[in-house]
């Protein structure tokens, strides 16, 4: 036994097609995707859109079936969602009928939880994200800061080992955005989480990931693997650091180029 | 540039509150006096005519044992027709089949006055009660299926996605995802359904069966005698009205979320 590092998610071979191949409606979404995930890592899907990136997050979620190859956790493969993994939604996903508390509690609620345990959790994390005096609201009362802050809290709430964040912020403007990446930093600081994020934003992956998977359009494969130079938590005023700058340009001419081709 | 719709001033804001509501009508019953008065015709008595003539027909209970019976048939096809609008409603969103097989009858009894039903009725039942029933129950059904039925259908993948990712089984994201989405669609159909029955209520009362305030309505007419007809008809709007307040009310309740 050579001593690897403990790898949590492999992502062996996968591909997706969508569509019927009888009527030539064939979409190829992925396209033998490989890749080993570590245990608390933090990796960030970057690519435009088509590359197949949301698609992957939820065949690691276990939401839909791969046409080819298949995902392992901890060596056993995926065949639905499950325990240990919790995935936080590009538009929230938030129950409108249902107050901040009982979104919070929405998936412990379906583990059989029982309601005054469930409830403990939730305003701890009410408090962790300041959401204090908004228990009882609704989702439409809220800022889409804070409706985010309530997806992130329902998906913490499980205590989940793996957080699969499908583009969380991008409906956010800039300084919110901002906000809830330096609070979910703060937060994996704390607790360390495998956190597997799908962006299309080259500065918040640089942010925020261990490593930048970067994808291929159509059908989406792995282009490049880009390793992010600054270790968690992140040292301040690294955005000023040449190497920054030099990753941010990296990412740009291989971004481009793969607009351009198409 | 906002979207198209952003760049439109609305003509004008109006607090909606019941103020606004009981201004109009107000308006209306003054205008109604006025008009009354100053025409002098037969058929279009003063409010306060029309008023005195209430009191009498209410102090002699005439209008109260009718409105009794009316309420009691209405009851009897209102709740029937909810309650099974609602199961066909469901069950036609669920299977695609029975909603392919049944379309057909739902458009064809949307369109049509479901009085053309009256004599098939009498010669089923006679003239009786349950045929009124069945008749407030046609022109209630029809309406509640079809707004039940496109609540069910109320797309919220995001939502259902959201479930199953936190492990919700089929059954479980039918109802705490599916149902509480169908509820508001499902709530316009009872309330769309209320106020047609009340229509067929009072069609069945003055068309097949002389009760209730129906028979009222044909008895003062016969006899000419305006203000009692109208006193009558004004009973009939003031229940109506009820009625479809007390639905809008539990409407809101069970549906706060949507404002």
């Amino acid at each position: 036994m050579n001593a690897a590092p403990p790898r949590l998610i492999s992502i062996r071979g996968v591909s997706m097609v969508y569509g019927d191949a009888a009527d030539g409606s064939v979409v190829r979404a992925l396209d033998d995707f490989n890749l080993e995930i570590r245990s608390k890592e933090f990796i960030a899907f970057l690519g435009p859109s088509g590359c197949g990136k949301t698609t992957l997050l939820k065949i690691i979620g276990g939401l839909i079936a791969p046409t080819d190859g298949h995902v392992e956790i901890d060596g056993r493969p995926v065949t639905g969602p499950g325990d240990g993994r919790a995935i936080v939604f590009q538009n929230f996903a938030l129950l409108p009928w249902a107050t901040v508390l009982a979104n919070i509690t929405f998936g412990l609620e379906l583990r059989g939880v029982g309601k005054e345990e469930r409830e403990a959790e939730a305003h701890r994390l009410i408090r962790t994200f300041g959401l204090e005096g908004f228990a009882h609201s609704y989702p439409r009362q809220l800022s889409g800061g804070m409706q985010q802050r309530v997806g992130l809290a329902r998906a913490l709430a499980v205590n989940p080992e793996i957080l699969l964040m499908d583009e969380p912020f991008s409906a956010l403007d800039a300084q919110t955005r901002r906000m809830l990446q330096e609070e979910l930093l703060a937060l994996l600081d704390r607790e360390p989480k495998t956190v597997v994020f799908v962006t299309h934003s080259m500065d918040e992956a640089v942010r925020l990931a261990d490593r930048i998977v970067l994808m291929n359009p159509r059908p989406g494969s792995v282009k490049e693997i880009i390793e992010v130079p600054f270790g968690h938590p992140r040292p301040g005023q690294f955005e000023k650091d040449p190497r920054y700058i030099e990753l941010i340009d990296d990412l740009w001419e291989a971004l481009k180029e793969m607009v351009w081709d198409r | 540039m906002g979207p198209v719709a952003d760049r439109f001033e609305p003509v004008e804001r109006l607090d909606r509150s019941s103020a606004t509501g009981v201004v109009s009508i107000g308006a209306g019953l003054v205008l109604w006096e006025v008009v009354g008065r100053l025409a002098g015709l037969a058929f279009l008595p003063p409010l306060s005519e029309v008023a005195a003539a209430w009191w009498e027909i209410t102090r002699t209970g005439a209008l109260l044992a009718e409105l009794g019976a009316s309420l009691r048939s209405l009851a009897i096809g209102y709740g029937a027709a909810a309650l099974l609008g609602i199961l066909t409603g469901v069950l036609m969103s669920r299977y695609a089949r029975l909603a392919f097989f049944l379309d057909p009858f739902i458009d064809i009894n949307l369109s049509t006055p479901n009085l053309i039903y009256v004599p098939v009725l009498f010669a089923l039942f006679g003239v009786g009660d349950a045929t009124r029933y069945i008749v407030v129950f046609l022109y209630a059904y029809f309406i509640i299926v079809v707004n039940t039925r496109a609540g069910f259908q109320v797309a919220a993948p995001d939502l259902e996605e959201m479930a199953r990712s936190f492990g919700a089984s089929e059954a479980e994201t039918y109802r705490r995802i599916r149902l509480p989405a169908a509820l508001p669609l499902t709530m316009a159909g009872l309330r769309l359904g209320i106020s047609r029955g009340v229509k067929g209520m009072v069609n069945g009362e003055m068309f097949i069966a002389l009760v209730g305030l129906g028979a009222r309505l044909r008895y003062y007419g016969g006899a000419f005698d305006i203000p009692k007809v109208l006193a009558v008809l004004l009973t009939i709007v003031v229940v109506a009205l009820l009625l479809t307040a007390l639905v809008q009310r539990l409407d809101r309740r069970l549906n706060f979320w949507t404002g």
